[in-house]
């Protein structure tokens, strides 16, 4: 995996990372979300490309991917009973609604903490 | 072809050839008639939504006949997780389409069946459940829509089926040879009839051994010769020909699209019978389908609720009040309402059981409470939409004279509301509210999965009432109350004896 210290500083426009990071992406049902779920992820995106890092999702991997993350739309969590203790080493991350690791954030912070927390890991 | 889209299912309904009648016509394409449009477009979506990231995870299970995934609305309940989110399917579905989608009733006949074959055959030694599992995974392959057919007309209600002055008004088998059976009678108010691809018939109602005849159970696809559906009438429908404004929600329309079935002399093939003449089966069978359905009712009528409760707050925001104190406190009202009935279709799943078959029933008494507030609580969050739009539901203008040059301006003016809302959406959002609140949504409310009355019968039938009075009479002192005894560290008797003694000491 490629961490954040391996990539080059880029001129504007270029991505600094030739391989996409695959993130597996999970939405939970979503029968009463508190959240804009897509529009979460969406902005997520839009935090990496415009940090001219390459980023890919894929919804229902079977494919080696670097993070996989659970979109729940609200506190319940349904996705976190079946995936957040498997066996594999995929790091996971989990937002609750308006929640990750479970503190309250903003709708608009949710993106922004949870690209930081990506980084984090990778670096 | 498992899981269809929402397009592939509506081209899958052109290959059936069935005899539908609406309003003195007998109808030549049941996908391009504009009065059935809306309601194809609602069960399209059971299967649009199957293929969206967003929402794969409650539209979709895993098939327990085959490991294959599958639209869930073809799924037998294998766990509590199935239960909770087939209920969190019907939020969404009605969230998504502000009406019935139709596709329950089939899912609940399914699940029915499943159960209650394998409890015939394990006393009688058939092999129903057999048939039925490999009806099921026909049903999974090819992610067919079954249209649910319970309800018989059922003539004098006081009469059992046997007494009936006309037999045809329960269904019945006329005939049984080596290859299959004749059966001859309908099933009334059958929602999504004309667009599914598969009926499936259940008896309505506990019954007796002169009524063995009509304890049967079967499949049958939708063009099976003998078979006519007359497409039921709603409050407004033709308006949807007229103009899609004054129709209200003309993408999905209201309710399910109910249809007459008569069936008349139909042949259905042994493989395709599942319970004929077992009546001592037939009331497990009622109970369950009725019990998986009504669990449903917290689920839909919710997610119908957000959308009106959404309208109500979109129009009384357009109106200018939307801070006012009564306004909040109304919605509030129906918010906790429909909250309440959706904690019901929650609990019943929660607390749901595994059936011999090994598939998961729900709690039978929790899922009438759910259906038994719904037939209350839908007409009281449905009144104070109307309370909170206004009278314009029901006397706005023609969107034909809205349009009219000279007099639509005029028109317009009148309807403004607060500045800088487009009157134009004023007319559509107090249109949905008309569609959702005035008609056929608040009957279906009530009767649909059963009349109050029918909820009453198994609530009392499970009340545990007996355990209740058991209850107070340990609370009163009637019974030996053991907890109590441990507490005080002495028989009741004695301890009681003491204290009178205590209190007599005491000066008053
Ligand atoms: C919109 C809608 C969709 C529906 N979809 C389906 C469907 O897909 N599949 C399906 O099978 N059914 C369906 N139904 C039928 C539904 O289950 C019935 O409407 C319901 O069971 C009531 O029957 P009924 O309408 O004939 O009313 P009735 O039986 O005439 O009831 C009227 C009143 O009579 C009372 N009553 C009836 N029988 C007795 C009795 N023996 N003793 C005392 N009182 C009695 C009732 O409690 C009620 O108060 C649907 C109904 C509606 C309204």
């Amino acid at each position: 995996m490629q961490t954040e210290s391996d990539l080059p500083d880029m001129p504007d426009g270029q991505c600094r990372n030739e391989r996409p990071i695959m993130i597996h992406l999970k939405y939970c049902g979503g029968c009463n979300p508190e959240i804009d779920r897509p529009a979460v992820v969406k902005r997520l995106e839009e935090l990496f490309l415009s940090n001219n890092l390459k980023v890919e999702f894929d919804f229902n991997s079977n494919r080696n991917t670097d993070l996989l993350i659970l979109v729940n739309g609200c506190p319940h969590a349904c996705l976190e009973k079946d995936n957040m203790n498997s066996a594999t080493m995929t790091p996971c991350f989990s937002i609750q609604g308006a929640m990750i690791d479970y503190r309250p954030v903003t709708e608009e912070e949710l993106p922004v903490i949870l690209y930081e927390k990506i980084l984090t890991i990778l670096s | 072809m498992a899981l269809m889209t929402g397009r592939d299912y509506i081209e899958s309904l052109r290959e059936l050839q069935l005899e539908v009648y609406f309003m003195g016509e007998k109808i030549t394409s049941v996908v391009d008639e504009p009065m059935f449009q809306p309601h194809i477009n609602t069960a399209a979506m059971t299967y649009e939504l199957a293929h969206d990231p967003q929402h794969q995870e409650i539209m979709t299970a895993t098939s327990h006949l085959t490991g294959e995934k599958i639209n869930r609305f073809t799924h037998v309940h294998h766990s509590i997780d199935d239960l909770v989110k087939k209920v969190r399917m019907m939020r969404l579905l009605g969230q998504k389409t502000g009406t019935c989608f139709q596709r329950c009733v089939g899912l609940d006949a399914l699940n029915a069946l499943y159960a209650t074959t394998y409890e015939i055959d394990e006393k009688n030694g058939t092999t129903y459940h057999e048939r039925f599992k490999k009806h099921l995974r026909h049903m999974q392959e090819k992610d067919l829509m079954s249209a649910g057919a319970m309800t018989d007309p059922r003539g004098d209600r006081s009469r059992r089926p046997s007494e009936q002055k006309n037999p045809n008004a329960y269904l019945h088998i006329s005939k049984k040879d080596n290859d299959g059976i004749i059966v001859n009678g309908a099933k009334a108010h059958i929602t999504g009839a004309i667009n599914s691809h598969e009926i499936i018939a259940l008896p309505t109602r506990a019954m007796g051994e002169n009524d063995s005849d009509f304890a049967v159970a079967f499949a049958v696809p939708v063009d099976t010769k003998g078979i006519k559906f007359v497409f039921a009438r709603q409050t407004n429908d033709t308006r949807r020909l007229e103009s899609p404004m004054d129709a209200g929600n003309p993408k999905y329309a209201i309710v399910g699209g109910e249809a007459l079935i008569i069936f008349k002399d139909v042949f259905v093939p042994w493989e395709r019978v599942f319970m004929a003449g077992e009546y001592e089966f037939c009331g497990q069978l009622v109970e369950t389908f009725a019990g998986h359905h009504r669990a449903n009712y917290g689920g839909c009528k919710v997610g119908l609720s957000d959308v009106v409760i959404g309208a109500s707050h979109w129009v009384a925001d357009a109106h200018g009040v939307a801070k006012a104190s009564h306004i909040i406190d109304k919605l509030t009202e129906m918010i906790a309402m429909a909250e309440t009935c959706w904690s019901c279709s929650l609990a019943c799943s929660y607390e749901g059981r595994k059936t011999q078959s090994g598939s998961y029933n729900i709690n039978p008494l929790l899922a009438n409470v759910t259906k038994l507030n719904i037939t209350r609580m839908v007409y009281e969050w449905m009144r104070l939409s109307h309370d909170i739009a206004g009278g314009k539901i029901i006397t706005l203008p023609s969107e034909s004279d809205i349009n009219l040059p000279g007099i639509g301006e005029v028109i317009t003016e009148c309807f403004e509301g607060k500045e800088g809302v487009i009157v134009n959406d004023i007319f559509k959002m107090l249109r949905l509210v008309e569609n959702m609140s005035v008609g056929a949504g608040l009957p279906e409310a009530m009767h649909g999965a059963g009349s109050p009355a029918a909820q009453k019968i198994m609530i009392a039938r499970r009340s545990g009432i007996e355990r209740k009075r058991e209850l107070a009479e340990t609370i009163a002192g009637i019974r030996t109350d053991e907890n109590f005894e441990k507490i005080v560290g002495k028989p009741e008797e004695e301890y009681w004896q003491e204290t009178k003694e205590k209190i007599k000491l005491k000066p008053r």
